[in-house]
């Protein structure tokens, strides 16, 4: 899929398709066809000059290069000199040793900062390098080319590929959120793994159970994700599930505040069809709610009205 | 087979084993089946009894937990020929994208187009419909095979072969019938295995390696509603038993998480992303390669008959 402009989960998406074993019709997997694996995704490492975070790591043990990237999405407004200052101080030994890089020999490893963001913002970013004395390669992420710019990465083959520009067509989102995910794009999600644990047998869940389901299409990616972006979600996933529980999916949802568990409610594997629906056509109707903005109304019930559950009727 | 969920005194059902530890005897109404489970995963039911019976039995069989039937696409049907000669043709297609009120009040799944040929004029019939605007329509259901030899006429076989992989046999020889039946199976599982081994999601800790890639379905079909699609694929509903809610990035776009609720991967999640005119499939390790068989001959028989599949770059899915 394409954008006119990406953010930084796009940028994110389009270097993980890079490192994939299998080439992709739309991208090239010109990471893993020159030895690189990916490492960690957002992931803290605590050095000698502070907490480095670099969006992505990929590793080469052989060639002994990692290269780290800086992403920033849209207009890449706000790339941080604090943090640029680390990039510049840090040390690849420490890295290697606190960071978890593929290496065989930290003293020989090199690990890159190169800095991913939207092409149409290379001439600003570039002068802000310059002016600020940094020098970090720049990859111009287009709509169906990505070149380096700016400085040469210190591996001339990953170099070569991509001053050509390297050509894509599209690329796929394995990697769903990060920390600015709207709630909308998070629900949808959410609803049908409530779903799944329900018809899997389970009558309770937890928040942190979700988060490790949900965030990536890839099983044990969630591993070499960094604590942070864990934390945004989980807040996100909280806020979600305390809204459903309390509007349309009020009668599936129960917390227990002395266990910690969220309860399941008439969802279970032998679920008859119409219960499966309903908890659909509820679904949908809090994701579109939400993404118009709009408050939630009760549907009206006329008084004396029975419902089903109503005991009354059969006593 | 002795823990399935049947009757025994409704259906005078019966499991009996045989001297051959892969071979169950069965006794099921007024009839007898013989179930070849050597493979463990794809079982071979052979019978010669009438077919309400057997289909019925094979109906109970799919509600059974992690039970499933096999799926061919057409081009799986098509490249069956190479086991013979092509001797007949069935299709059939249930529109459903373009229903409207009336079509759910009144005509609640009719067929829109169904057809059966034998002998004279399948060829020239294939070829029309290729060239047809009707070939999104051509929904192939059945093909039949002609097993037969000028030097051995004696021995022939004709097969029925149907997209849940039920295969008629009518003629003289046995062993040609198996001799397909085998290869039927063992191709299918080798289209299984395939999907499973190489186009699942992984990512290995150890080596730091991502394993797979998606499985993308080309939709040939002009004019494609998109919002039509996504509910018809993820309403939960037959045929596709997929349940899942759009995650709208723009109004040609969309990802799904599906909940598999058919039986055989049940509650099991795949993630799609969805355009008017592809599908792209994200399966996860450990999923069932036989969802990928089942989602496409689904969208052969009531979207679109001409709609393609491929793995990853360009591998072919189901040609043999």
């Amino acid at each position: 899929m394409t954008y006119s402009q990406y953010n930084e989960l796009d940028l994110i998406n389009i270097l993980v398709c890079m490192c994939l074993e299998e080439e992709l019709d739309g991208i090239e997997n010109v990471f893993t066809k020159h030895g690189y694996n990916l490492i960690s995704i957002d992931r803290n490492i605590d050095t000698s000059v502070g907490t480095i975070k670099y969006d992505l790591i990929i590793s080469n043990k052989l060639k002994e290069y990692s290269l780290g990237f800086e992403l920033k999405g849209n207009k890449a407004s706000n790339l941080e000199t604090d943090q640029l200052e680390k990039y510049k101080n840090v040390s690849s030994s420490e890295l290697v040793k606190f960071g978890g890089l593929n290496s065989f020999n930290s003293e020989e490893h090199k690990l890159q900062t190169i800095i991913g963001i939207n092409n149409h913002s290379s001439e600003n970013v570039i002068s802000f390098l310059e002016e600020q004395n940094y020098s970090f390669p720049v990859l111009a992420v287009d709509t169906s080319n990505i070149q380096i710019k700016h400085i040469r990465i210190i591996d001339n083959e990953i170099n070569n590929v991509f001053k050509s520009p390297l050509i894509y067509k599209s690329f796929i989102s394995l990697i769903k959120y990060d920390k600015d995910t709207p709630l909308e794009n998070i629900a949808p999600d959410l609803i049908a793994i409530i779903l799944k644990y329900s018809l899997e047998g389970k009558s309770n869940f937890t928040v942190d159970e979700v988060i490790d389901d949900l965030y990536c299409s890839i099983p044990n990616v969630f591993q070499i994700i960094g604590g942070d972006v864990k934390k945004a979600v989980r807040r996100k996933i909280i806020k979600l599930l305390d809204r459903l529980s309390k509007t349309e999916l009020s009668v599936y949802l129960e917390w227990d505040s002395i266990n910690q568990y969220w309860y399941i409610h008439r969802l279970h594997p032998d679920a008859h069809p119409n219960t499966l629906s309903s908890f659909r056509e509820k679904g949908v109707a809090f994701v579109n709610r939400i993404r118009e903005g709009k408050a939630y109304k009760q549907a009206q019930v006329n008084a004396g009205q029975l419902s089903l559950f109503d005991e009354d009727e059969y006593n | 087979m002795k823990n399935l969920d049947i009757n025994p005194e409704k259906y005078n059902y019966k499991v009996i084993e045989t001297e051959d530890e892969n071979l169950l005897s069965v006794n099921f109404r007024d009839g007898h089946l013989f179930i070849d489970v050597m493979n463990p995963r794809f079982w071979v039911i052979h019978t010669a009894i009438k077919a309400e019976h057997s289909d019925l039995f094979h109906s109970i069989l799919l509600k059974q937990k992690n039970m499933d039937s096999v799926w061919l696409p057409i081009p799986f049907l098509k490249d069956l020929v190479k086991y013979g000669e092509i001797y007949g043709i069935g299709m059939s297609f249930t529109e459903l994208l373009n229903r409207e009120e009336r079509d759910k009040l009144l005509f609640e799944n009719q067929d829109t187009l169904k057809l059966d040929i034998r002998r004279l004029y399948v060829k020239e019939m294939l070829q029309a419909l290729t060239h047809s605007e009707l070939r999104m329509a051509a929904g192939l259901n059945k093909i039949s095979i002609l097993n037969y030899s000028d030097e051995d006429s004696d021995n022939y076989i004709i097969d029925d072969i149907t997209y849940a992989g039920k295969i008629t046999g009518r003629g003289t020889s046995f062993s040609k019938h198996l001799f397909l039946t085998h290869n039927v199976l063992e191709e299918y599982e080798n289209s299984v295995n395939l999907i499973e081994d190489n186009f699942s999601f992984n990512y290995d800790l150890d080596s730091y390696k991502i394993s797979g890639a998606p499985i993308t379905i080309n939709l040939n079909r002009k004019n494609i509603n998109i919002y039509k699609l996504v509910e018809t694929l993820f309403s939960g509903k037959k045929p596709f038993q997929l349940w899942g809610i759009p995650d709208w990035r723009s109004e040609n776009y969309c990802y799904v998480s599906a909940v598999d609720l058919h039986l055989g991967n049940f509650g099991k999640q795949i993630h799609f992303e969805i355009t008017s005119s592809t599908i792209k499939v994200i399966l996860p390790k450990s999923s069932c390669g036989n969802s990928v068989a089942r989602l496409i001959t689904n969208i052969h028989q009531s979207i679109d008959a001409t709609s393609s599949i491929k793995g990853g770059k360009n591998h072919d899915i189901f040609t043999i």
